[in-house]
Formats: C-alpha cells, sequence, structure tokens
C-alpha cells in the first residue's frame, strides 16, 4: 500500500478520536462554567439581602427591638428571593418556586 | 481508478484539516473573547448603577460602545423594579422604606431609553430598586455559521454570546 492510503486510514482513525475528545472536553468546560454562574448568582443575591439587611437595620429608628429585627430579617431573606429571581429573568414567580429552584441548586452541588 | 480516488479523499481532508478546523476553532475562541467582555461590560455597567443610584447616557452610550466593539450586534435589555413607596401590607409600625418588604412595579428598556433621551439625560433609581441588565447578541457569529453549516444544530434565531446581571441598588441617584 502506498504512504498515501496508510495517511488517509490513520487521519481516518485518529479524526473521530480526536473530536470525541473535544467534545468531552467541551462539556466539562461548560459544566464548570454553569457551575461557576449558579456560585456567582447566589453569592450576588446573598449580598443583596445582607445589604438590604445593613440598609433597613441602619435606617430604622426601632431597629432594636426584638420584632423590629425579625421584620427585617423577612424583609431581608425576601430581597434574597427577589435578587435571585432577578438573575435566573424568572420576574413575577412565586417565592415557593424560588424556594423549589434553591433547592434544586444545592442538589446541583452535592 | 483507485489512485484517483484516494487522491481526491487525501485532497478533501487535507482541506478539512488545513482550513475547516484552525477556522472553526478560532472563530470558537473568538466567541470565548467576545462572550468575557460582554459578561464583564455588563457586570460594570450594573454594579456602577447599584453604586451611583442613576443610569446615566454616557454609562450606557460606553457600555454600548464596549459591547459593539466584539465585532456583533446585540440586543440590551434593562429591567428596573422600582420598590413602590406605598406599603405592599398593612403593618403595625408603618415605614416605607424597607427593602424588601414593598411591592414594586418595573420599568422598562424603551422607557429608561426615553428618559436618557430627553432632560439631562438621567434615569434616576432609590435606594431598594432592583436593576437587571441582560445583552444576546442578534447576528450570527462565524463559529454560528460553521456549526449551522456542519451540523444545523443552532437555529437562525439562536444566540451565543449572552450575559446578564442583577442587583439591588444602595444608593439615592437624587
Amino acid at each position: 500500500m502506498k504512504i498515501q492510503g496508510l495517511a488517509i486510514i490513520a487521519i481516518i482513525i485518529i479524526l473521530p478520536m480526536s473530536i470525541i475528545l473535544n467534545a468531552y472536553s467541551q462539556n466539562q468546560i461548560k459544566t464548570l462554567e454553569l457551575q461557576t454562574q449558579y456560585d456567582s448568582k447566589l453569592n450576588n443575591a446573598t449580598y443583596d439581602a445582607i445589604k438590604a439587611f445593613q440598609l433597613n437595620m441602619s435606617n430604622s429608628s426601632t431597629s432594636d427591638l426584638t420584632n423590629s429585627k425579625m421584620r427585617d430579617l423577612n424583609a431581608s431573606v425576601n430581597t434574597f428571593y427577589n435578587s435571585l429571581s432577578n438573575h435566573f429573568n424568572m420576574y413575577g414567580y412565586r417565592k415557593r418556586c424560588y424556594k423549589k429552584l434553591c433547592t434544586c441548586s444545592s442538589l446541583y452541588f452535592i | 481508478m483507485s489512485d484517483t480516488l484516494i487522491t481526491v479523499i487525501a485532497i478533501a481532508l487535507a482541506a478539512v484539516l488545513m482550513f475547516v478546523f484552525p477556522l472553526m476553532t478560532i472563530s470558537d475562541r473568538n466567541d470565548d473573547v467576545a462572550q468575557l467582555t460582554v459578561e464583564t461590560a455588563t457586570t460594570e455597567f450594573v454594579d456602577k448603577i447599584r453604586s451611583t443610584g442613576k443610569i446615566t447616557k454616557g454609562n450606557y452610550d460606553k457600555f454600548v460602545e464596549t459591547i459593539s466593539s466584539t465585532g456583533n450586534t446585540y440586543n440590551v435589555e434593562m429591567q428596573v423594579d422600582v420598590k413602590d413607596t406605598n406599603l405592599g401590607k398593612k403593618v403595625s409600625q408603618a415605614a416605607n422604606d424597607k427593602i424588601g418588604e414593598n411591592v414594586s412595579y418595573s420599568i422598562y428598556t424603551s422607557q429608561i431609553e426615553e428618559a436618557l433621551e430627553s432632560g439631562t439625560g438621567t434615569y434616576y433609581c432609590k435606594e431598594g430598586d432592583i436593576v437587571s441588565a441582560s445583552v444576546k447578541n442578534t447576528n450570527q457569529t462565524i463559529s454560528q455559521q460553521l456549526k449551522n453549516f456542519f451540523y444545523s444544530v443552532t437555529g437562525n434565531d439562536s444566540y451565543t454570546i449572552a450575559a446578564q446581571h442583577a442587583g439591588v441598588v444602595t444608593a439615592n441617584g437624587k
């Protein structure tokens, strides 16, 4: 067999392997990218919640009272879900949908 | 006859290996760079609004210019969830400045752009509003065109470069 023929056979063997390995590594990259995106969205939502709590505390003259603290905490939790919905482009959904989303994302990380 | 067939196959394989593969790889990397640029610009734009409490025409134009510099066309969508000063529910301690307690209404891209084009060229936000911006490419990149040609997996309206960022405004703009 000529060297030309051998070269074609070699390429026919190597090319699919190379394509499959490339697709596999691209999938790994995409997975890592998605994980980073989820991390970043959850981090941002948490930051927003803490910032809201901080602002609510500093703006309130009754922030030392227990029921006022509870109210600030609830408002902070609401801010967390609102911010999360904005990050995931899920405007107008009910809070239980966001809770489900959080459960799903925490399961995703386990 | 056999030699001619092998030569034709060899030429076709050589063409694919020498031209199409490098072009696909380079266009993919180009899309990656564009994606990174758009993500960074979107995050910077939204974070600036959050920290200053206002959307200025200058900032918006700079943002559009930055993302356009990647060589693609984009659809920019902005939304501000304005905290309504009317209380969302009846409470014993009435306060309309709590973040996360009040109802909100949304202002969309066209309304924001209208505000940017008129008067001072600034849209003012207040503490507790939620601002978000999302960007998607509207043209077909070279990578998309090649993928459509070889695998036909992506439709004509699909996008490959997209970025989204949102957050609570922490300062009063006015």
